[in-house]
C-alpha cells in the first residue's frame, strides 16, 4: 500500500518534470524556460555582456573591435581572413537566431521547429527551388578561391561563436521554441542571398495577368494595365544615351496561343511594396559642395532588425555600412572613397511555363512534340513531432514545377514550371566584395557586373565628385510581353533568348540636373531598346523626390535627411480636388460635412498627428475597391487589380469609361455615385475605428498603427504603436508593418565619408538588451544618428573615450 | 524545532545553486529528493514545504535580483507574451514552478523512505539501494 502511494506520487512528479522540460503546442518548456540560472532570465542584460578580451581559434593575427554607443562594432584586423572571421563571429554574437532562422526559412525547413503549421510554407520554398539555386551558387563559388576563402572565414567565425555557447547563452528564441542553434555553412549564406531575391522578385503577377486577360480581352486589359502612364518620370530620362547601342534583337515566336493560368497562388507572396528610395546629389546642389547619398530600403519591418551595421577595416581596405546577418561584406554602405545605396528595380525575372504531362504519373512532359523526362528531386520535410513528409519536385528544362497536382493545382496532367534567374549560377558575393573595396566609379561598375539578382538600382557617389545610378541585374532579353503572362512550356521557342548584355544595362552618370534618384519606378521610357516589363512600378515617390530636388540648391544634411521622412502625398495633390468635385455634397450628414471641409483645407501631408489623411486614405482605398470589386472578391480565382495610379488616371482622363457600371453591377453608376459611396464608406470605417478605440486620439499615426513584428511572431517581442507618418506612395513609405528598414545618409567629404543612419530597431537581436530597439524613438521622428567612421590609425592608438567597449581579440594557441 | 528545516532548506538552496551552474534546471530534483530520503521523521508537509520554499525562494530571489539589476526589459516582453498583466508575475511563476519541482521531489524522497519501512526486512535492504 505504502509503496504504491509512493510509486504514484513519484510517477506524477516524474511526469511533471518531463512536461516542464518539453514544448507543448505554443507553450515553451516552462521549467527550462523560467529557470533563472539558465532560462530566459539569463538573456536579460543591463548593458550588453561584452568581454574586454577574447581568444579565438583560427585567428591568424590579432584584432580589435570598437563598439560605439549604438553597439555598432568597428572591426579592425591585420588581414582579410581575420576580418571576415570576426565579422562572422560578431554578427553571430548579436544576431545568431535571426540568421539561423532565415536560412532555415529559405531552405524550407521551418517545420522542423514549428511543426505542421509551416509545412505549406516549406513546400512552397522547396518547390520554388531556393535551395537548388543556393547549391548552384556554391558550386560556382568553389571556382573562385578568393571568395571561397572569404566565405569560409565568415562561416568559421559564426561557428567559433556557436561552439562556445552553453544553453544559458542561447538567444532567447531558441529557449522559447526549444531547439538548438545549428552550425553555419557556406550553403546557408547562399540561401540567404536567394531569400533576398525571393523577397524582392517573388511577387510576380503572371497568373493574375493571365486570368485578367482571359476575362477582359486584350483591349480592356491594356486599358487597365498599361505598362507606363504618360505622366511617369522614369529613372533614366535622357533619350539620347541609347542611340549608339548595338541592340541584340529577339524574335517573338509565331502563333502563340493564350493559355489559361493557375487560378490562385497556393503560397502567400511577399509584400509587393518591397522597394526603396535612393538619391545621390552632386556637390553643385549641396551647401558643402560635397556629394551626398541617401537611401532607405522598404521591407517588411521585423525584429530583430533586418540590417546589422558594422565597419570592416584592415590595412588595405576600410568599409562601413549595413550588412545582412548571414552574408559576409557590407551590402549597402561606404568606404573612404565611395558610397552606394540600393533600391529594388522590380524588373520581372520570374516566368511561368505551363507544362503538359504525358500521364498521371507525371514523369514525362511534352516539349516540341517529344516527351521529355523530368528530373525528380525528393524533398524530405522534417516535421517536429511528426513523420517527415516526402515531396517530389519535378525539374524540367525550364526549372522546377512548383504547381502540379500535388500542390496547388487540380488538373492531373498540368503543371507550372518556374524559370527564375535565381536558379542560375551567380556571383553576388564577388560583386559585394569588389564594391566594398572599390575606389572609384570604374571599379564600382566593374564590381557590379557580377551582380545578377535581385535586380537593384544602385545609386553612387564618390570622392572625385562622380554621381551615378546603375540599374543592375541579369535581365532576360525578352520580346514584347514575354513573361507577362503564362508561357507555353510545350514549345521550346518560348524560352528566354539570352540576356541583355551587361554593358547595355541602364546607367546614368553625372547628369546635368545634378542628381540621380530611384524609387522603384520605370527604369526608362520606351526609347530604351530592350523590353523591360516590371511587376509593379512606382508613380508617386519618384516624382515627389524629383519635385523636391529639381529646384533645390544649397542642400544641407538636415534638409536631405528630413526628405527621407517627407510625408507629402503627391497622389493626394493630384486627385483630391477631383474627388471633392465629384462628391455629392447634398447627401452628406453634419459630421460628413465637417470631414468634407477639413479635406478642402488639407495640405496633403500624412503627418503623424493629422487626421484628415485618414479620411483621404480610406476614401481613395474605397474608390478602388468599389470600382474593382469583382476582381477583389472572386472566391477561387485571382485577378490582377489595377494600380491606384491607373485607377485615378482613368477616372480623371477617361471620364466616360464605361467600366464603372459595365461590370456586373446591378445599378448603373456614375463617377459621382462611386465617389460619394466611397466617401460614405470611408467615414463609416473611421467611425467604427473611433468606437473600437475610445481612448485613442484619431490621428494618422494611431490609426495606421505601425508595428515592427518579431520574426518568430512572439507577441511581446514586437515594437508597437510607432508614432510615424507617411504611407505607401509617399517618400516616407512607413505602412502598417512595412517601411524603411533603415535610413542612411552619407556625405563624401575630401577627408572621407561622414555618415548618418538609423534603423527601426537596434543593433542587438536580444529582446532583453537595451540595444534591441533603442533607435526606434529617433526613427519615429525621422532623425538620424551620426556614426563614427574610424580610420586605420585610430585602431592603433588608445581607444577613444566615448566608446561603449573596446575589445581585443587574440589568436588562441591550441 | 524549525531550525533544522531552515538548515536543510539552506543547504538545498546552496547545493542547488551550485549544481545549477553546471546542469540543466531539473538538477534541483536531486538535493530535494536526498533531503526527503535522508530525513528520518515522516512529516510530509514540512518536508514538501522545505523543498518548495527553498527552491522557490532560490529561483524567486535570483529572478528578482536579475530584474532589479537589469531593468527587466525582457521579463516585460515575456509577461506580454504570456498575456500576464505585469512582469512581477513572471518572477512569481518562475518561483512557483521551481518550488513545485523542489517540493514534489522532496516529497517523493520522503514517500520512498516511508514506503521502505513498510516492507519486510529482506526486501528493505534491497529497496534502500534504489
Amino acid at each position: 500500500m505504502r509503496s504504491s502511494i509512493a510509486g504514484i506520487i513519484s510517477a506524477f512528479t516524474f511526469f511533471c518534470i518531463v512536461a516542464l522540460d518539453s514544448k507543448i503546442n505554443n507553450i515553451p518548456p516552462l521549467g527550462r524556460f523560467l529557470d533563472p540560472f539558465q532560462g530566459f532570465w539569463q538573456n536579460e542584460v543591463k548593458n550588453e555582456k561584452l568581454p574586454e578580451f577574447i581568444k579565438l581559434p583560427k585567428m591568424i593575427s590579432d584584432g580589435v573591435i570598437y563598439y560605439d554607443s549604438l553597439l555598432i562594432p568597428h572591426i579592425y584586423s591585420e588581414n582579410e581572413h581575420d576580418l571576415y572571421y570576426l565579422q562572422g563571429y560578431v554578427t553571430a554574437r548579436h544576431r545568431l537566431w535571426q540568421m539561423d532562422f532565415q536560412a532555415m526559412a529559405a531552405a524550407g525547413r521551418l517545420s522542423e521547429v514549428f511543426g505542421n503549421i509551416t509545412v505549406k510554407y516549406d513546400r512552397g520554398m522547396r518547390r520554388q527551388g531556393l535551395q537548388y539555386g543556393a547549391e548552384k551558387f556554391i558550386k560556382s563559388i568553389k571556382n573562385d578561391k578568393k571568395m571561397m576563402s572569404v566565405l569560409n572565414a565568415y562561416t568559421n567565425g559564426v561557428n567559433a561563436y556557436i561552439e562556445q555557447l552553453s544553453y544559458a547563452d542561447y538567444p532567447v528564441e531558441y529557449k522559447f521554441f526549444n531547439y538548438k542553434p545549428e552550425k553555419w555553412t557556406p550553403l546557408k549564406t547562399a540561401l540567404i542571398f536567394k531569400f533576398i531575391q525571393y523577397s524582392l522578385s517573388g511577387p510576380d503577377y503572371d497568373f493574375e495577368n493571365t486570368n485578367s486577360l482571359q476575362h477582359l480581352g486584350k483591349k480592356n486589359f491594356d486599358l487597365l494595365f498599361p505598362e507606363i502612364l504618360p505622366f511617369q518620370e522614369p529613372i533614366a530620362n535622357n533619350d539620347s544615351i541609347w542611340d549608339n547601342l548595338e541592340v541584340i534583337e529577339v524574335q517573338a515566336p509565331q502563333n502563340i496561343n493564350l493559355l489559361s493560368g493557375l487560378r490562385k497562388h497556393a503560397v502567400e507572396k511577399e509584400d509587393p511594396d518591397n522597394g526603396s528610395n535612393n538619391w545621390a546629389v552632386s556637390g553643385s546642389k549641396t551647401k558643402s559642395g560635397n556629394p551626398i547619398l541617401c537611401n532607405d530600403p522598404h521591407l517588411s519591418l521585423t525584429m530583430p532588425s533586418i540590417w546589422f551595421s558594422n565597419q570592416l577595416t584592415h590595412p588595405e581596405a576600410n568599409v562601413m555600412g549595413m550588412s545582412i546577418p548571414g552574408i559576409p561584406c557590407i551590402v549597402v554602405g561606404f568606404n573612404e572613397n565611395i558610397a552606394w545605396g540600393v533600391t529594388s528595380a522590380r524588373r520581372d525575372d520570374r516566368d511561368w511555363y505551363k507544362i503538359l504531362f504525358q500521364d498521371k504519373s507525371r514523369t514525362h512532359y511534352l516539349i516540341d512534340n517529344y516527351w521529355s523526362k523530368a528530373d525528380l528531386r525528393i524533398e524530405e520535410i522534417k516535421i517536429r513531432d511528426k513523420e517527415p513528409l516526402l515531396d517530389t519536385v519535378r525539374y524540367t528544362r525550364w526549372g522546377p514545377i512548383v504547381y502540379d497536382q500535388s500542390f496547388g493545382n487540380s488538373d492531373q496532367k498540368e503543371g507550372y514550371a518556374l524559370r527564375w534567374t535565381a536558379h542560375d549560377a551567380s556571383r553576388e558575393l564577388r560583386s559585394l566584395f569588389l564594391i566594398n573595396n572599390a575606389k572609384d566609379y570604374k571599379e564600382f561598375d566593374k564590381g557590379l557586373s557580377y551582380f545578377s539578382g535581385p535586380a537593384l538600382n544602385f545609386a553612387f557617389i564618390s570622392k572625385d565628385s562622380t554621381i551615378a545610378m546603375n540599374i543592375q541585374g541579369k535581365f532576360p532579353n525578352r520580346w514584347k510581353n514575354q513573361g507577362k503572362f503564362v508561357l507555353d512550356g510545350t514549345r521550346l521557342d518560348t524560352k528566354w533568348q539570352g540576356f541583355i548584355p551587361n554593358e547595355h544595362n541602364i546607367r546614368v552618370i553625372n547628369p546635368e540636373i545634378g542628381y540621380v534618384s530611384s524609387a522603384n519606378e520605370h527604369p526608362a521610357n520606351n526609347n530604351y531598346p530592350y523590353y523591360h516589363y516590371g511587376q509593379y512600378f512606382e508613380y508617386y515617390r519618384n516624382r515627389r523626390i524629383h519635385q523636391l530636388l529639381d529646384s533645390a540648391e544649397d542642400l544641407s544634411i538636415e534638409e536631405l535627411s528630413s526628405m527621407m521622412n517627407d510625408n507629402y502625398s503627391l497622389f493626394a495633390e493630384e486627385n483630391l480636388s477631383f474627388m471633392l468635385e465629384h462628391l455629392k455634397t447634398a447627401d452628406l450628414t453634419e459630421s460628413q460635412r465637417s470631414v468634407f471641409s477639413s479635406l478642402q483645407g488639407w495640405d496633403y501631408f500624412y503627418s503623424p498627428e493629422n487626421s484628415t489623411s485618414i479620411y483621404f486614405e480610406e476614401w481613395a482605398k474605397a474608390v478602388s475597391e468599389i470600382i474593382w470589386d469583382e476582381f477583389h472578391n472572386h472566391p477561387s480565382k485571382e485577378y490582377a487589380i489595377p494600380t491606384r495610379a491607373n485607377t485615378f488616371y482613368l477616372l480623371q482622363h477617361k471620364p466616360n469609361l464605361i467600366f464603372i457600371d459595365e461590370l456586373e453591377t446591378a445599378k448603373k453608376e456614375s463617377i459621382d455615385d462611386v465617389i460619394t459611396e466611397a466617401f460614405m464608406a470611408a467615414c463609416q470605417k473611421v467611425e467604427e475605428w473611433n468606437t473600437k478605440n475610445p481612448t485613442l486620439d484619431l490621428t494618422w499615426a494611431n490609426y495606421k498603427n505601425t508595428m515592427v513584428q518579431h520574426l518568430g511572431r512572439l507577441p511581446g517581442f514586437n515594437v508597437e504603436h510607432l508614432q510615424n507618418g507617411g504611407y505607401k506612395g509617399i517618400v516616407n513609405a512607413t505602412k502598417e508593418k512595412h517601411g524603411p528598414s533603415f535610413r542612411m545618409l552619407v556625405e563624401m567629404t575630401p577627408d572621407g565619408p561622414s555618415a548618418y543612419q538609423v534603423i527601426p530597431g537596434g543593433q542587438s537581436g536580444n529582446a532583453g538588451s537595451p540595444y534591441y530597439d533603442n533607435m526606434v524613438p529617433k526613427f519615429e521622428k525621422g532623425e538620424l544618428f551620426k556614426v563614427d567612421f574610424f580610420k586605420k590609425e585610430d585602431y592603433l592608438k588608445t581607444p577613444p573615450e566615448q566608446l561603449l567597449k573596446s575589445e581585443r581579440i587574440e589568436k588562441e594557441n591550441v | 524545532m524549525y531550525n533544522n528545516y531552515i538548515i536543510y532548506g539552506a543547504s538545498i538552496a546552496i547545493g542547488s545553486s551550485l549544481l545549477q551552474l553546471f546542469f540543466p534546471w531539473w538538477i534541483v530534483v536531486f538535493p530535494c529528493f536526498a533531503l526527503g530520503v535522508l530525513k528520518q521523521k515522516q512529516n510530509f508537509l514540512p518536508i514538501f514545504l522545505t523543498g518548495f520554499i527553498s527552491i522557490g525562494l532560490l529561483w524567486g530571489v535570483y529572478a528578482a535580483m536579475i530584474q532589479i539589476y537589469t531593468g527587466s526589459e525582457l521579463s516585460h516582453r515575456v509577461a506580454e507574451m504570456f498575456q500576464l498583466p505585469s512582469n512581477d508575475f513572471i518572477g512569481i511563476i518562475s518561483a512557483l514552478i521551481g518550488g513545485f519541482t523542489g517540493g514534489l521531489s522532496a516529497l517523493c524522497g520522503a514517500l520512498i523512505n516511508w514506503a521502505s519501512k513498510d516492507l519486510k526486512p529482506v526486501e528493505r535492504s534491497s529497496s534502500s539501494s534504489e
